[in-house]
Order: structure tokens, then sequence, then C-alpha cells
């Protein structure tokens, strides 16, 4: 499959990049490349390395090895790279004295925008994360929500050709969410390309065009959900209830046992299954459960997502 | 230099809107020091007179000259002189408090005058009295000064600044307040700028285009700027309302501005030793407030066992302090060199604990990104 960014210059493109802190290799030759107008997820739990990795893409962090450029401009060269780059990082970093205007007007300023484009600017910032009417209050005074939208509409006011996003929606509400995920739609059609981290599975599934998803500091598949989730081959998932009395760990030794399984997990007192022909395979673990005296309660088969695809090639949860 | 501008102005806004800061800054100095100087200066140090011995081992023709300059009408003799010829003498009446205070002039204390180094003089105060011991201090300063002027400088006459040639407690706690409000004022200041680490708004600023020295020098610009407003305002407000004289504006103001360095370098590193800055914050106020009392702004080293004075002149702040002291004591004869240890001293400790908080702040850095 050929995608935009490998017929022109991409917006990003990352190679072979690679960080230690002492003896510990947080990223391990970890490469991607991202489109203008595309939207890549970086989907891994946390500690797997995402932030480290858009650590080192934003200039922040330098890197043991690797190559990054920016719309085809080294890292290295400094300022006029991390100019074309609107950084959101994971936590709030707004000034929590001044207003947000005064917050959008420093930000603005220290990306040499001035005059006109900079009032046009932070007026159409304030408009697309809905804080216009609260702009000249002191951010110390808004809710987590309205926090989270600002640190986002700070990223983006210079119109960043690529927008780095770690994690934008960790403990906002629901209304500040859908608020979040418009705005990122609304960068990506006008023409920005986005990297996204987050270890919220949905939403990698609806945002992201391509996923790559890393673990333990190296990225172990990439691709359309569609690819991923195809990797699978015949592999389902199959949720199995254990009766109140027994043990979903016991009925994880059981299965797990058999032939065709390929990985179990226990979460939410229910038993995790992936395996090959998943459904065909439904008969023999109950009867195995049966004869072990493990009462089932419910049974489901499920479509693979993205959390089968990390289960699988991780043997772990996504949220382990 | 536009970053750095920008970096600046947006520091200030946010220090001068933190109104807590500006009352540790200015108000709770300026009441303090009307407090203080009122409540004690009916109770101490503005007796009818100050009873000074003279030890002349020197007996030269300008030490003889210091006790006339001492004697001179215009100090409405107020300050009784006793002569004695020899320490032991000097001491046992200090000792006996007999007088208030005692000058030992060494052989060679006209010979060190002419050439322009520090005479060999030493100054003894009786315990408790350490007002006398400033305002002679003063005294032998201001004649030291005016011996060593060009001889064609006219010398006006210096008058010790009330009844009885001693320093007004107002006029001690004026500058000592200012000193210590100072660290606690730079220390609000620095202690902002640990919390833009640990809000990480910092890895915002390192991911603009900018150079990491332009935020740098933004930030110390702007801690610069809080200080010597802190310090004008107070040098300012003093004079107005309680009439204290700082001295020459030209020392006065060097020594201002290493004064601010100091602070900055002290406050920073010991910021930078903790791991966040409500951490910091309480360390800093813990060693200031020791160093404060240490370095004599809450009460002079003299009078204390000796081990006192030498600890003051090892504090940064003792150094500032003193040096403001003795600029106010030589009054338009005050200059540069009146105030060289004290100017090298802060500066040295500024520079330094700023140097030593920036290595740290880059591993603080490597920890947050």
């Amino acid at each position: 499959m050929s995608y935009p960014s490998q017929q022109s210059t991409p917006a990003l493109l990352v190679r072979g990049l690679s960080k230690s802190f002492g003896e510990r290799l947080a990223v391990d030759g970890v490469g991607f490349r991202i489109a203008a107008g595309e939207i890549y997820g970086l989907l891994g739990p946390n500690g797997a390395g995402k932030t480290t990795s858009i650590s080192m893409i934003a200039g922040i962090l330098a890197r043991d090895a690797g190559e990054i450029t920016i719309g085809g401009i080294d890292i290295d060269a400094g300022a006029p790279a991390r100019a074309l780059i609107g950084i959101v990082p994971q936590a709030i970093t707004l000034y929590l004295d001044l207003t947000a205007r005064e917050n959008l007007d420093f930000w603005g300023r220290m990306y040499d925008l001035g005059g006109a484009a900079l009032r046009d600017a932070i007026d159409g910032a304030l408009d697309a994360v809905g804080l216009t009417r609260r702009a000249d209050d002191i951010v110390g005074t808004y809710s987590g929500g309205m926090q989270r939208r600002l640190n986002l509409a700070c990223g983006i006011l210079h119109r960043p050709k690529l927008v780095i996003l770690d994690e934008p929606t960790v403990g906002v509400d629901p209304q500040s969410r859908s608020a979040i995920f418009d705005l990122v739609e609304r960068q990506r059609d006008a023409g920005a390309a986005i990297l996204y981290t987050t270890h919220y599975m949905e939403e990698a599934e609806r945002l992201c065009a391509r996923i790559g998803i890393i673990d333990s500091g190296r990225l172990i598949a990439e691709g359309t959900r569609a690819e991923l989730v195809a990797s699978l081959g015949q592999q389902a998932r199959i949720e199995i209830g254990v009766g109140r009395g027994d043990s979903p760990e016991r009925a994880e030794r059981i299965v797990s046992a058999l032939e065709g399984v390929l990985s179990t997990t226990v979460e939410n007192s229910h038993l995790h299954v992936i395996a090959d022909h998943g459904a065909n395979r439904l008969p023999t673990m109950l009867t195995a459960l049966l004869k072990a005296g493990t009462v089932t309660e419910s049974v489901r088969v499920v479509e693979p997502n993205l959390e089968d695809v990390f289960l699988r090639m991780t043997g772990r949860a996504l949220r382990d | 230099m536009r970053h750095a501008l920008l970096v600046c102005i947006k520091d200030l806004r946010q220090r001068l809107r933190d109104r807590t800061a500006i009352l540790t800054a200015i108000a709770a100095p300026l009441a303090l020091t009307a407090l203080m100087g009122f409540a004690l200066g009916s109770s101490g140090g503005s007796g009818p007179g100050m009873r000074l011995v003279i030890a002349d081992l020197d007996h030269s023709a300008l030490s003889s000259a210091f006790v006339a300059f001492v004697q001179r009408p215009s100090l409405g003799g107020k300050v009784k002189i006793e002569l004695v010829d020899s320490v032991d003498a000097a001491e046992r009446l200090i000792r006996e408090h007999q007088a208030e205070c005692a000058v030992m002039m060494r052989a060679g204390f006209a010979q060190s005058v002419a050439r322009g180094d520090p005479p060999p003089v030493e100054i003894l105060a009786a315990r408790g009295e350490q007002f006398a011991m400033l305002a002679t201090r003063g005294l032998l300063s201001d004649f030291v000064n005016r011996a060593a002027a060009p001889p064609d400088r006219t010398a006006p006459e210096v008058i010790p600044r009330s009844a009885g040639g001693q320093m007004r407690i107002v006029d001690f706690f004026a500058a000592s307040m200012t000193v210590l409000f100072l660290n606690f004022g730079v220390l609000s200041g620095v202690r902002a700028l640990q919390a833009e680490v640990d809000s990480r708004t910092i890895v915002r600023l390192i991911a603009s285009p900018t150079q990491p020295y332009a935020i740098v020098a933004g930030k110390l610009a702007a801690l610069l700027l809080l200080g010597l407003i802190q310090m004008g305002t107070m040098i300012a407000a003093t004079s107005i309302l309680f009439g204290t004289r700082w001295g020459n504006p030209l020392p006065t103001a060097a020594l201002m501005f290493t004064s601010v360095l100091m602070s900055i370098g002290l406050t920073a590193f010991l910021m930078s030793l903790a791991n966040n800055a409500d951490q910091g914050t309480a360390l800093a106020a813990l060693v200031i407030t020791l160093l404060s009392i240490v370095g004599g702004q809450f009460l002079p080293p003299q009078g204390l066992p000796d081990i006192f004075e030498t600890l003051t002149r090892l504090t940064p702040n003792g150094q500032a302090f003193f040096g403001f002291i003795d600029l106010s004591a030589a009054g338009s004869y005050g200059s540069l060199r009146t105030v060289a240890q004290p100017l090298a001293f802060t500066a040295i400790v500024g520079l330094s604990g700023i140097g030593l908080a920036g290595l740290r702040a880059r591993s603080a850095l490597r920890r947050i990104t």
C-alpha cells in the first residue's frame, strides 16, 4: 500500500530514533513518517516510550541516535525546524496567573506572530476552543477541561505544519474531549500533520488514519486500523464470564493450556481469550471449563480491535 | 534578544500581579523598619552622648587630628573623649563599661592612609553598644576619606544624624530590612521560575523557536529588574519617610546591583537543591533567616563575641548590609573603593550561585523531558 507520505516530502520523518537513560533503553530504533493532512497515532501503554519519542521529535530532548526531519528540515537546525512544530504537552503547560488571551499572546509572540495576524490568530483560537467569553479571565479560575482546551489552543495558534499532541484528553470531561477531537480534525483538514499519542484505543481508532503501536520503546506494528486488525488473521477474541464462586484465574489456567489458544488475560472478572478460529474453539473451551467444575455465566465472541492486536503482540493488555 | 524581552515582560507581568509578593517586597520591610525603629529608638542608642576611648599608638599628626575631628564644634560636644596610651587600657575601659566604644590607631596609621591602604585601626565596643560602634565606624571612615581626599577638594561638614553622634536605629533597620526582604522578594521570583519547571511550561518554552540562552537571559533580567525596583523603592521610601541617607548614589547603585545578583544566586542555588517549588521555598526561607541572624540584620555583631563579627563578614547578606552602612556613614565621600569588598563578595556569590543553579537546572530539565 502506498501512503501520501511516501510520495512527497513528509511533514515528519523519523528514522532509527533511540534514547537510553543509563542502562535503560527507553526508545529503540523507532521510525515512521507522517504526511501533511494525516493523523498518525502512537498507541502504547504508559511507559512505552511515547513521551520520550515526541520529546526528541520536538527538539526538547537530545537523542542518542536517529534522524528527524520536519518538512524536510533537520530538527538539529534548531529554531527554523521548531517553528514548524506545535506541541501540546500532556501536562497543562499554561501560566495560571495570566488570562487566556495573555497566554495566547505570549505564545504567539514566541512563535514570531505579531500585529493583526496575532490578534486574528488569538481570536480564532479562542473561538475554536470555545473560550471567547472567558478570554480575559485568569486561567487559574478555569475548569480542568477548559484548561486542556486552552493548552491545545496554545499549541496550534501559529498554524504549525506538525502538531504533536501528547495524550491531550487525559482527565477531561466528555464535552471537552469532543471539542478536542473536533479541533484536531480541523487541523488535519487545514493540512497539518498530526502526531497523536494515546493509550486510549478508542481515540486512536476514531481519529488516526494510521497507527503505530509502541511497546518497551519499540515500534512493534504500524498500519491502518484495518491492516492491524487483519494481521490477526483468523484470530478472534472470546470473553468468558465465570460464576461468582469461581476464580477467573483458575479458568485462565485451564483455557490457556488448550490447543489454538494464543493468549489469555483476566480483566474485570472476565477471561479474555485470543484463539485461532476462535468460534470453532469455543466448544472445546466450554467443555474443559465444565469438566473442571467452573461455571460459565456468559460467552461473547468479539470482533478484534487494536487492543487485541496489542495483546497478541505483547501478551499484555494496553492498560497494563 | 526579542524572545528574551518577551520572557522578561511576561515574568514581570506575573510577578507584579502577585500581591503577596509586593507585600513581601515593599510593605512588610517598610512597616518593620518603622516599627523596630520607633519602638527601639527611644530605648537605645540615642542617649545624651557617647564616651569614646582613643588609643593613639601611631603618634602622628594625622592620628592626633582624629581627636580634633571628633571634638569639632559641629558635633556639639556630644562625644566625650578619653585618651589612653595602650590597648590594654582601652580594653579595660570598655570591659568595665566606662566607655561605649574605643578606637585603637596602631603604628603606621598615617602612612597607610597616605598610601591609600586600609589603615591599622581597631574599634572595640562595649556589650550592647552596637549603634555606638556603627557611629564610631562612620566617624572614622569619614575622617579617613577626608584625609585621603585630594587637597583641593572642599570637604563638607558631616554631621552624625542624631544627637549624641550615633547612628539612628531607624537607619540601621532601613538598611537591614532592605537587604533581608530583598532576599525574600527575589525568592518569590525564583520560586516562580521553579514553578515553571514544576508545571512543565518550561518544556513548551524550550520547544519554541528560541535559543535557551534567550530564556535564561529573559528570566534573569526580570529577576534583576524586580530586585532593583524593590531596593530602589525601599531606598526612596525610607529616605522620604524616615529621612534615611543612603550615601553616594553611584556606589550605592553598584552595591544594589551586586546585592540583587547575590540574592538571585543564593536563592536560585537553594531552590535548585529541592525537588519542587514548595520544598525549595521552605529551604531558602530557612537559610535566608539564618543568614540574616548571622549577618547582623536583626542585631549587629558588635558587642557580641568576636566570632560573630567574623561570621557576619562571611555571609553575603552581611557583606551587602554593612556595605550600605559604610556608604551611609561615608556620605558624599563614599566611593566604589569604600565598598570594594562587599561589591566583589556579593558579585562572586551571585554569579557562583547562578552558575551552580544553572548546572543543576540542566539535570532537572533532563528529568522532566
